[in-house]
């Protein structure tokens, strides 16, 4: 399986960026590997996020309707308080020790190792939804109630107006914030390691565990995160500007950025994206 | 019968009672302009009608029919009674067309083509056929409205109502609404206008009611109200109109 270049020598060379050109000529390939699984569980979990993120976001905005009888009342009490409990349980909780619960937790109850790349996007989905339910939730508070008035006076029913009406625009609004999860999750996936997820991170650990050479191995690693987080933060700023979204999306910042750049994200001028904690 | 009859309507907010007791009956044909101070209570009170707001008490009958009912579908009489807001209320995500598009083809369930020629036709009335592929945020205020009006027209409703249609329009473009809104008095269209234009509540209505601190104060013809009043708060609130 990994290792199985029959030419590769026994004997390191000497200085750091020789051994960094000894690990490109021998290893690009599980590099190139390593890099194809994180994207695709960071595209794949993205957008399986942001269905359920739009999903749990609806769930608490579900309407209030006094001639509603009790037992509608109570379900959608009940639907509420699920979506409220579920971003809770998923922001409050690291990814990595999620990732741990879902995995061995699977095994643990049902007996059934998972593919690790079913894991890998189970969790990712997971976990993106809820911060996605925060993100659309927040575009959805941002849309004027004048637009669901104007939808119901016209005699659309509640969930007619919220689907062809309000939520249209508040994912318009929010695609910033939508893209820069995708962002997030590129760098985040690394924590996958842990249930040996063979992405980027975890393809250069077992390099080092062969030879024992971290910082050579992490440097091309973390030059590779970089050149695919800053690629992917351009070409999304290029959608957005064909979008004419009126906004900048920031670079991509380390996860312990105290700033939380997203509370600084301007939509026309109006402040949409809510205080957003980092994961990690 | 009459159209719409409204039977000791209260509505208040928490503490705050904004509409104590107004009884009153449109019938078809009528054009009544609702005047009175801010916070007297009018937009409430049209809003009640579209059932924006529920109503805390009393009673709104359509064509006989009790619209407060827990079983009364609310959507279908929404259509047949439009409203046009003080701030538009146009759809952001959609052009003019599929402004006027929308509540047909999803609630009235016409077919895209007859919606479309209906669309045109109304926004030919007012004025605004050749914006028609144009993006809602590009439009005036007065444009935004004029589309708004024919949005609600296009429901084919047979009663309009106006929650201060002008009121949030510079003087220039106020005119090009209330012209609207007056050709459609001469075509017998049931409406009901809450405004702040004392020339144009003289010149288009039937009736013209005042509202003072949630209760009507005054109803009757505009020469009525306007000219023959006998009440002093009517006065006073008139004092500064002079036509």
């Amino acid at each position: 399986m990994f290792l199985t270049f029959a030419d590769i020598p026994s004997k390191l060379p000497d200085g750091f960026f020789p051994q960094v050109g000894f690990f490109l000529q021998y290893y690009w390939l599980e590099f190139l590997k390593g890099m194809g699984v994180t994207l695709l569980i960071s595209l794949v979990g993205t957008i399986c996020g942001f269905i359920l993120g739009v999903g749990l976001a609806l769930l608490r905005k579900l309407e209030k309707n006094p001639n509603d009888n009790k037992f509608v009342k109570v379900v959608k009490k009940i639907a509420s308080g699920f979506s409220y409990g579920y971003i809770e349980l998923f922001r409050g909780t690291p990814m990595m020790v999620q990732a741990l619960v879902i995995f061995y937790g699977a095994a643990y109850m049902f007996g059934t190792v998972m593919s690790t790349l079913i894991a890998g996007f189970l969790i990712v989905s997971l976990n993106t939804a809820a911060y996605m339910a925060e993100i659309i939730r927040s575009g959805l508070n941002s849309i004027d109630q004048g637009q669901i008035e104007g939808g119901r006076s016209l005699g659309l029913s509640y969930r007619q107006t919220m689907f062809k009406i309000v939520l249209p625009q508040a994912i318009k609004n929010v695609i910033p914030a939508i893209a820069n999860e995708l962002v997030v999750n590129i760098k985040d996936t690394s924590v996958l390691s842990v249930i040996m997820v063979t992405d980027l991170f975890y393809n250069g650990k077992l390099i080092v565990a062969r030879w024992y050479a971290q910082f050579p191995v992490y440097f091309i690693v973390s030059i590779i995160y970089l050149i695919m987080t800053i690629s992917l933060t351009r070409v999304l700023r290029l959608i957005e500007k064909k979008m004419n979204i009126k906004t900048k999306i920031s670079l991509p910042l380390s996860v312990t950025d105290p700033s939380g750049f997203a509370t600084n994200e301007l939509i026309d001028g109006k402040d949409y994206a809510e205080p957003k904690e980092r994961r990690l | 019968m009459a159209l719409l009859e409204i039977k000791d309507l209260h509505k208040s907010f928490d503490n705050l009672q904004v509409l104590d007791g107004i009884d009153l009956t449109v019938n078809k044909g009528d054009v009544i302009s609702i005047i009175g101070s801010s916070g007297s209570g009018k937009s409430t009170f049209i809003r009640c009608l579209n059932l924006l707001e529920t109503p805390t008490n009393g009673e709104i009958l359509y064509n006989g029919e009790s619209i407060l009912g827990k079983s009364f579908n609310v959507n279908s009489y929404r259509t047949r009674v439009g409203m046009v807001f003080q701030s538009f209320n146009l759809f952001n995500n959609m052009d003019v067309l599929h402004n006027c598009m929308l509540g047909q083809t999803t609630v009235l369930k016409r077919s895209k083509e007859e919606a479309e020629k209906l669309s045109m036709e109304y926004l030919n009335k007012v004025g605004m056929g050749m914006f028609a592929h144009a993006k809602v945020t590009s439009l005036s205020g007065g444009q935004k409205q004029r589309v708004a009006i024919a949005r609600a027209l296009c429901m084919s409703p047979q009663i309009l109502l106006f929650d201060e249609p002008t009121s949030a329009l510079d003087p220039e473009m106020v005119g090009e609404v209330l012209n609207v809104i007056s050709e459609l008095s001469k075509e017998k269209m049931t409406m009901i206008i809450v405004t702040h234009e004392m020339q144009f509540a003289y010149d288009v209505s039937s009736k013209v009611i005042f509202l003072d601190k949630g209760k009507i104060l005054e109803e009757g013809t505009p020469k009525e109200v306007f000219d023959e009043t006998k009440n002093q708060r009517t006065k006073d609130f008139l004092k500064r109109f002079k036509h």
